[in-house]
């Protein structure tokens, strides 16, 4: 599977291309706050009744769809609805249960977003959403496969979005998984606490079967849930002598993310790889469960303006020109995500 | 489809009964499940009828032998229903964790079940509660995972309320392609204030039980359950009852509206022409419909347009959730099981509520207990979102 074009919104200035030239836009207080661009494409009207989630992730859908009918929208979430369903929760129990207007609510499913991407686009295409938390991405790049498969001379809309809302960064922070300010001063990926600094991002990518005008192949994606580390070291050496073709070894986007109880997998992760260079993507981004389509998207960016992201280098020797790109993530713990990709 | 794939065990619980047999009987019975609201709380208890499941979740969570902190209905009513799926099906602890097996699940709100918990929860001054983690749509499916130590593919979708349909099309592409030899696929949701305020506040809540495909109806009656389906390739199934065959599916969106239907009724006559596509059947092969028939003015009307529009002269249909309520992410795969019930038994369940035709359409729903000869039957699921799902079982 190929992809095509692609477009992010994110805490950096993604709308217009990663800049490798320039650190990244450092986070806000202990979050990364997305840089919404001006919304040309969607309508005023519509604009203002929309909840973050959907506007940042139709921003980044439509200018793929300006001169492209996918025949499937293919969406990852983890966290849509969620404002929008506490906003609802305020309403009932404030007002009692009493007279409420309904908009927060028919906005509190998670699929209102691909819903709304096939509305503004009359796209009555394969339509689905994909919420299995840290693999919701991952789920959503496996059914594009498969559907690309079977319709093999169309597109498919892939996507992910998660905002960072309060109260979603207020239950995260209550359950152990958000750091403090001051414990990530210089990096907060070095901090060795517990913790994360959390993000936001929408994600689109135009994916299809063939490579012309490609930026990148996607080559394999594998997904496990499990604490086992010997299982993590066996996965990675099978799945690299399957699918990695290169010479060399292949360039490490990991998504490390500062919380010293999940490190351990990071480091085993980079022995697999050994003197390959390691960039750390959430440096850029921050932690949310879609994390791994911001990482796919800096992958299409590194082999669009063939540059490496050397201000998120970690360690390793850079090379020189552009290798193959190995995405790994772990998102709490438990859920796992190896994917491969090739420049073209 | 060559090589068919086959549902070999079913799970349900819902207000109509508690396993699969308790089903057979209400539904043969033409016995409904709509009551008033008892569980909890709430200013709507009394007023608005529901079809609620009259087990309180402590005892539920007793039966069940599952005392984890911070479980949630809808998690526990899933497990019941998986349980039973799986037994018919005798597969093992071991096949349900092994990497060839995916587990695909569905819900709509999720942990928002826990209204009082999740608004507490959402107040910085207030110490956590052990629900945080349940409140992610995943909850269910990551609970599934570390209870059986699942290996293979783990997945949750939400189409709103056609989301177990899609986790039984998801399910069925995945063994297609390849990437699993079988999957448990379904749906849960549970009763909450959440939803029911939410129903009320776009006023399509009826205030008696429901008259889907009627005159008069005037809105849904919420439901709650869960229902699971284990689905095997036909030629590993050859011990095995089985209660049908996934002969087609269809997924598209109506692109109209976030909550109601296209007058025109795009999506759902396009759902089912892709269903019927997919199984390589004329429209004149199915023998009943298991229609979505939520009894709301808009999706009655729209639904029986687009029946009609496919299938001009419309087979015998009717709803079941004039029996459990609107069952939200359960009810495209509860139906689902309905459906190989009715291929099982080869017989049509009766519908209630129904006294007059809607003038528009002069369609008639079901309202006896007919035995015919069924081998395919389609069954409808659509929700906010546009999102819009047919699929199609067959007898043989």
């Amino acid at each position: 599977m190929y992809i095509t074009s692609q477009y992010c919104i994110s805490a950096q200035h993604s709308s217009s291309g990663f800049n490798f030239s320039q650190a990244p836009e450092s986070p806000a207080e202990n979050h990364f706050l997305a840089i919404e661009p001006p919304y040309s494409f969607i309508p005023v009207s519509s604009l203002r009744r929309m909840g973050k989630l959907v506007r940042m992730g139709l921003g980044a859908a439509l200018p793929l769809l300006q001169n492209t009918t996918p025949s499937a929208i293919i969406m990852a979430t983890a966290n849509a609805g969620k404002d929008d369903c506490v906003n609802f929760l305020n309403q009932i129990i404030e007002y009692d249960e009493g007279m409420l207007t309904p908009l927060n609510f028919v906005q509190s499913t998670p699929n209102s977003l691909a819903g709304q991407i096939g509305l503004i686009s009359q796209n009555r295409g394969y339509n689905i959403t994909h919420v299995q938390l840290g693999h919701a991405f991952e789920n959503a790049l496996l059914d594009a496969q498969m559907w690309l498969t079977d319709h093999p001379e169309t597109q498919v809309l892939l996507g992910a979005a998660d905002d960072l809302n309060r109260y979603h960064e207020l239950y995260e922070q209550k359950a152990g998984w958000v750091k403090a300010k001051s414990e990530g001063e210089n990096n907060f990926l070095d901090s060795n606490t517990p913790g994360s600094f959390h993000g936001e991002a929408a994600t689109m990518f135009m994916t299809s079967l063939s490579a012309k005008n490609a930026i990148l192949k996607i080559a394999a994606v594998e997904i496990w849930d499990g604490e086992d580390e010997k299982d993590l070291t066996d996965r990675v050496e099978r799945f690299l002598t399957a699918h990695h073709k290169g010479a060399s070894q292949p360039v490490l986007y990991s998504g490390e993310n500062g919380d010293c109880r999940i490190l351990k997998y990071y480091n085993l992760m980079e022995k697999s790889i050994l003197d390959g260079a390691k960039f750390r993507y959430k440096q850029a981004c921050g932690e949310f469960p879609t994390s791994t389509s911001f990482a796919l998207w800096l992958a299409g960016e590194s082999y669009l303006q063939k540059k490496w992201p050397l201000t998120l280098l970690k360690n390793g020797t850079v090379p020189d020109q552009m290798e193959n790109i190995l995405i790994y993530n772990c998102y709490k713990g438990i859920q796992h995500s190896l994917i491969l990709v090739e420049p073209v | 489809m060559s090589r068919r794939i086959a549902v070999t065990g079913i799970g349900m619980v819902s207000a109509i009964g508690n396993d699969v047999p308790g089903h057979l009987d209400s539904l043969k019975q033409g016995r409904t499940g709509i009551s008033q609201l008892e569980n909890f709380p709430s200013r709507y208890a009394g007023k608005i009828p529901v079809g609620e499941i009259k087990i309180n979740t402590l005892i539920l969570s007793k039966e069940l032998g599952l005392n984890n902190k911070g479980l949630t209905r809808t998690t526990l009513l899933a497990m019941k229903a998986l349980r039973e799926a799986v037994v018919y099906s005798a597969l093992t602890p071991e096949i349900i964790a092994s990497k060839e097996t995916a587990i695909i699940n569905a819900n709509t709100v999720g942990g928002m079940c826990l209204t009082d918990e999740m608004y507490a929860d959402s107040r910085p001054e207030t110490p956590p509660s052990p629900y945080i983690p349940s409140y992610s749509f995943a909850a269910t499916a990551v609970f599934f995972q570390k209870f059986y130590g699942c290996k293979g593919i783990m997945n949750t979708i939400n189409t709103a309320c056609s989301s177990s349909a899609n986790s039984i099309m998801y399910g069925a592409r995945l063994m297609r392609a390849g990437l699993a030899k079988r999957a448990l696929v379904g749906g849960s949701d549970s009763m909450a204030k959440f939803t029911i305020n939410g129903f009320n506040a776009l006023r399509i809540l009826s205030n008696a039980p429901c008259r889907p495909f009627d005159a008069n109806r005037n809105g849904l009656n919420l439901g709650e359950g869960a229902a699971y389906l284990v689905l095997e390739w036909e030629d590993d199934a050859q011990e095995k009852p089985i209660y049908g065959y996934v002969a087609g599916y269809g997924n598209t969106n109506d692109s109209h509206h976030a909550s109601a239907l296209s007058s025109e009724g795009f999506g759902p006559s396009l759902a089912m022409q892709m269903a019927l596509d997919s199984a390589g059947i004329p429209p004149k092969e199915i023998n009943y419909i298991n229609a979505h028939g939520t009894a709301t003015e808009n999706n009655d009307l729209v639904e029986s347009v687009a029946m009609k529009k496919i299938f001009g002269e419309v087979p015998p249909f009717n709803s079941s959730k004039c029996l459990t309520g609107h069952t939200l992410g359960a009810a495209g795969a509860l139906e689902a099981c309905i459906s190989l019930l009715c291929l099982k038994e080869q017989q049509i369940f009766p519908a209630t509520g129904f006294s007059q035709t809607i003038p528009e359409t002069g369609l008639i729903p079901e309202t006896k207990l007919t035995g015919i000869p069924l081998r395919y039957i389609m069954s409808n699921s659509f929700g906010f979102g546009g999102n819009c799902s047919s699929l199609i079982f067959s007898k043989s």
